[in-house]
């Protein structure tokens, strides 16, 4: 953030130091412990174990030597790629961060995106999906009680996925209608791609299956389900246990059409909203799998808080 | 309760939109005749703002509207973040690619200079046909362009093709359909989702019975 006047930037400076206490103290009573990753990754090893990011928003460092480094583009990345490789057996981990990430931005060049978040590694998935979520919750309840949680299980996109026969960039086509809820092109698209009966209305209706877990869960239950999308329903519903028993029921959406912007996710993805912010401020989700593309396969849950947003956004209450 | 922000686009798609909205008992604070940006229907919490068409999605993706009608030209160039919730039917035009008549210039083992208002949409689009190209980015007349030798085509929006024929152009190949959307922004559809599916409601039911082109 750029301010004219000191007083202005002093002020934002203070309600970010301020929000940035309270959710840490969040952390730590929840006994997570917090970790600084490196600051510098090497450019060609990082690209090839993330490529989501293009090299383009990627910010470059030359060192002494010429290496191309570049400045660390994403956390949660970050510190996998350093603790999963010596990874032992048995292992358990609840990490925070309060961090910076820098990525080159169209608009205004080196933008310099600041984050805190939690990674909850090494634990049994629906236990640490649980401690996650409510974790979540606290964190969003404390910002603004108004507050609404999104969240569905990628385990049922993905089900349904597999279950259609198509090339991958026409998935990625149906993915991307899917996530921007244009419901009138889905329709046309999947018109012409000779899916059987079943996935065929599914895709018809995908976009209704949102609301309370109850509504949800009986109209996708209409529906034709594999093995991997009954267990979607199956940790949202265990999870809407501990989220009725905590008194937050009425802050969750379920959304089965989910689609997250990241899709290293297997399993629980949520996103927070807070009356007043134009974008979610809280995105997580589980992402196993990503973790075996660094040579060990360990269970691991995490999000991260968009802190910048925040910040503007208690500004803005202020005023 | 909260205000809903519809942004509008100026232009071409503004009379339809208020008629569209007007049919569904939305648009009655709004003066057409009127150089005013901004209306408010204190009653029914609605309110309606005016802006450039190409700025309609930016000012929905910063929430400072909830929804907005835009072209699908606008928002394919744009890159944003937003549902697209309802196909308006209106404002129904092509992306094409014209050239000079008599010249068919595709040419896959040299560069194909392309001018266009529409940058991405055209990098987008030749790059699937694995066609080289060199962009020109213009803001206006592009079917200029090949006649003084700036560029080999175009890419461009059509909806009758008379602007092309009287300059002596022609299409050499269809790309896709664009029409009007009601785009959302991610956060207010959240938040507003019971009232923003009841104005889609409302809109739906009208399918068929306005909105009819040219």
């Amino acid at each position: 953030m750029q301010y004219l006047r000191i007083e202005d930037e002093i002020n934002y400076s203070k309600k970010r130091y301020e929000i940035r206490k309270t959710i840490e103290s969040i952390f730590l009573q929840e006994g997570y412990i917090q970790m600084e990753p490196p600051t510098f990754e090497d450019f060609d090893r990082y690209t090839y174990l993330n490529k989501r990011l293009t090299r383009e928003s990627m910010v470059k460092v030359i060192g002494g030597g010429s290496e191309v480094f570049i400045l660390r583009p994403d956390i949660t990345t970050s510190i996998i790629k350093s603790l999963i490789p010596r990874w032992q057996k048995d292992l358990k981990l609840k990490l925070f961060y309060n961090s910076t990430v820098y990525r080159n931005q169209e608009s205004e060049s080196v933008k310099e995106i600041k984050q805190m978040g939690v990674e909850y590694l090494g634990e049994d998935s629906l236990k640490a999906d649980k401690e996650v979520i409510l974790l979540a919750l606290k964190i969003l309840n404390e910002l603004n009680d108004m507050f609404i949680l999104e969240m569905s299980s990628s385990k049922y996109i993905n089900g349904l996925f597999n279950k259609i026969d198509a090339e991958e960039n026409v998935k990625k086509q149906l993915k991307n209608l899917i996530y921007r809820k244009n419901r009138y092109e889905l329709m046309s698209f999947i018109e012409d791609l000779n899916l059987s009966k079943d996935i065929y209305d599914i895709l018809a209706n995908i976009m209704d299956f949102q609301g309370s877990i109850e509504a949800v869960e009986y109209k996708i239950k209409q529906y034709y389900m594999n093995q991997e999308m009954e267990e979607a329903l199956c940790e949202i519903k265990s999870l809407n246990e501990v989220i009725e028993s905590e008194g937050y029921k009425d802050k969750i959406q379920v959304d089965m059409s989910m689609i997250t912007e990241l899709d290293y996710y297997d399993g629980l993805i949520f996103k927070g909203y807070l009356p007043n912010s134009y974008k979610a401020i809280i995105n997580g989700g589980r992402y196993d799998s990503f973790t075996k593309m660094f040579g060990n396969k360990v269970p691991a849950i995490g999000f991260c808080i968009d802190i910048d947003e925040l910040t503007e956004m208690k500004s803005k209450e202020v005023d | 309760m909260d205000y809903i922000n519809i942004a509008l686009a100026k232009g071409r798609l503004a009379d339809k939109a208020y008629i569209m909205l007007k049919k569904a008992g939305l648009g009655d604070c709004i003066d057409p005749n009127s150089r005013k940006l901004i209306f408010k229907d204190d009653s029914k919490k609605i309110s309606f703002i005016y802006v450039k068409p190409s700025d309609v999605v930016t000012y929905v993706q910063n929430g400072v509207a909830d929804l907005g009608v835009a072209g699908k030209d606008v928002i394919l160039e744009s890159d944003s973040d937003v549902y697209e919730i309802l196909d308006l039917g209106f404002g129904k035009c092509k992306f094409a690619v014209a050239g000079l008549k008599g010249e068919k210039i595709y040419k896959k083992d040299e560069v194909l200079r392309v001018a266009t208002k529409y940058p991405k949409v055209s990098k987008r689009f030749f790059a699937e046909k694995e066609q080289r190209i060199k962009l020109i980015k213009l803001n206006g007349s592009v079917e200029l362009a090949p006649l003084v030798g700036l560029s080999d085509v175009i890419v461009d929006l059509v909806e009758t093709g008379n602007t092309l024929k009287v300059n002596g152009l022609e299409i050499i190949e269809d790309m896709f359909e664009v029409s009007a959307k009601l785009i959302c922004n991610r956060v207010s559809y959240r938040f507003k989702y019971d009232r923003i599916s009841k104005l889609l409601d409302k809109l739906k039911r009208l399918e068929g019975q306005c909105c009819e082109d040219n």
